[in-house]
């Protein structure tokens, strides 16, 4: 092991309670910045293909808030005790080797849905431009690699500063949310009635399953703020300077930008504002519409490549490299990926985030039935460390079987409920969601397999 | 860089104490980890009683009552 080469907040090493001096406050700023992004709208417009206004954004309201409580109640704890990151939190389930698998999945979706709000960030930049009369109309297209290495420099140079570079840009950025609550206002106020007698446009027959799946719509979206969290909350002092700020300043600002997705959706029929805004206020609102998705995509991308970057440094190889290279290294995949290959991954990648997204569920499932029913709240913060074969968390040859099986076996039980590409579902699913029950079936799997795993004396349960 | 400009320096490098499990095997940690495990490891709690209490309305009573006002209000006509 080698000795400590980085700042407190670059490194996923335990911090001190005085380097945890985040108010929650600024925790709230923070969180907001990140969480709001160009997904809003598109889970706005998925919810108003199958629901109304009123019902779509009461669904969707409700599932963010419980996939925020199944996020906390995961990722939380080990965050908040030890200020450490989500993925060093997750040794005690996987194993002193077995983190790698929650770590890939952090890294997929981070990088994949970073790549995709960075090249989004570079064509509302064209459209912007294109907008002020910078750009000919129609002729930016090959200006989207170099916008995105562009964005992709200024991303590293605010990283540069840790995690004061994301609470600094999170203070200016934050007032994006306030144009997109404007933009909700302006549709809603002018656009009631139509809003209110809008039908949507692929609902089932069945109404339980539409009103589910707005629900399951809203779950998932939350639950993929697993890979974001820990990276922020270790930075506030204790629990209660994070729940609020976690609760609200994550859960509620994606479902109420949502809503200008969903409100345009039915009555313009597109989501995206920088289209509908100029229908409904002319070329003035199209810009402040670009200038408002620009900014949003930028401060998520900065949020959670921080959050990866600090992930990284789990890996023993990656813990004495700078932080520099480690930024080059997470930064790197995004930055290829919209200079080479923008209009591909565009059309495909999108696709396979489904499938990562699908992970998130029964990772809450077994990290919450591990943490408070199987070790009853107990971890050692010194095996979440040591990786050597003595260690409680070492497991076997530092893989956890229990918490794999289940991990499986929570996907597979999201995918036979709901089919995450096609949206084809199986029975149980308009009761159940898809997301509650497979969390719930590998938190149960996690319990089972536990039993052998504690039979063998492995894992550290039952110590302190 | 410390977080948030606050005075506090980042630490020096220290050397690790040996240390072996009952398998002869090293299991020591640099001293600097040691330090904050140690410091991290006397924080007992993860949410307090009102913590608990925010989370219950915020992310089950809430929830439940929006999903049972939308299933009320029924299909928009």
């Amino acid at each position: 092991m080698s000795t400590h080469p980085a700042p407190p907040d670059e490194s996923a090493w335990p911090l001190f309670p005085a380097e945890r001096t985040w108010s929650p406050l600024r925790l709230a700023v923070t969180l907001v910045t990140a969480s709001a992004a160009t997904w809003c709208y598109l889970i706005g417009e998925s919810v108003g293909g199958y629901l109304g206004f009123v019902r779509g954004a009461l669904a969707l309201s409700a599932g963010c808030m419980i996939g925020m409580l199944l996020v906390l109640m995961a990722a939380g704890p080990p965050s908040v005790r030890f200020g450490i990151d989500s993925i060093a939190g997750t040794k005690p389930q996987f194993g002193s080797r077995g983190w790698v698998v929650p770590a890939a999945l952090q890294a997929v979706s981070i990088i994949g849905w970073n790549s995709l709000l960075i090249i989004f960030f570079a064509k509302s930049a064209i459209q912007l431009a294109a907008a002020l009369g910078l750009l000919p109309p129609g002729t930016g297209a090959g200006w989207v690699p170099a916008l995105t290495l562009f964005a992709c420099t200024l991303i590293f140079v605010v990283l540069r500063r840790g995690a004061t570079g994301v609470s600094a840009v999170s203070n200016v950025l934050v007032a994006h949310v306030f144009v997109g609550l404007w933009m909700l206002y302006l549709l809603v106020s002018r656009r009631w009635p139509e809003l209110l007698a809008a039908q949507a446009a692929s609902a089932s027959p069945d109404p339980l399953w539409n009103y589910t799946t707005g629900l399951e719509l809203g779950i998932a979206t939350t639950l993929s703020w697993w890979p974001y969290i820990g990276a922020m909350i270790r930075m506030a002092p204790n629990g209660r300077a994070v729940v609020l700020p976690v609760l609200l300043g994550m859960g509620a600002p994606v479902p109420l930008l949502s809503f200008i997705g969903l409100a345009g959706v039915l009555v313009l029929k597109s989501s995206d504002p920088s289209e509908w805004l100029r229908t409904v206020g002319g070329p003035g609102y199209a810009i402040v519409a670009l200038c408002f998705v620009t900014a949003a995509n930028f401060g998520t991308a900065i949020a959670g490549i921080f959050a990866s970057t600090v992930g990284l440094r789990n890996f023993a190889s990656l813990e004495r490299r700078s932080w520099t290279t480690l930024l080059v290294l997470t930064i790197g995949p995004v930055a290829l990926v919209g200079a080479l290959i923008p209009e591909l991954f565009f059309a495909k990648f999108g696709n396979f985030l489904a499938f990562i997204g699908v992970a998130f569920a029964p990772l809450c499932g077994i990290q919450i039935c591990d943490y408070y029913l199987l070790r009853r709240r107990r971890l050692d913060l010194r095996a979440i460390f040591d990786g050597s074969p003595g260690s409680p968390y070492y497991f076997w040859r530092g893989f956890n079987p229990a918490a794999l099986v289940a991990l499986a076996t929570g996907c597979a039980a999201y995918i036979l409920l709901l089919n995450p590409l096609t949206y084809a579902s199986w029975g149980p699913y308009r009761f159940l969601t898809a997301s509650l029950p497979s969390a719930l079936v590998a938190g149960l799997v996690h319990a089972l397999g536990t039993r052998l795993v504690r039979r063998a004396g492995r894992g550290g349960y039952g110590r302190t | 860089m410390t977080s948030g400009g606050s005075p506090i320096p980042t630490p020096r490098p220290t050397p690790a104490s040996a240390v072996a499990d009952d398998r002869g095997v090293d299991t020591s940690l640099p001293a600097e980890l040691e330090a904050r495990i140690a410091a991290a490891a006397g924080e007992d709690g993860d949410f307090d009683a009102v913590s608990w209490a925010w989370m219950a309305t915020l992310g089950l009573l809430v929830p439940l009552a929006l999903v049972a006002v939308g299933w009320w209000l029924g299909e928009t006509p």
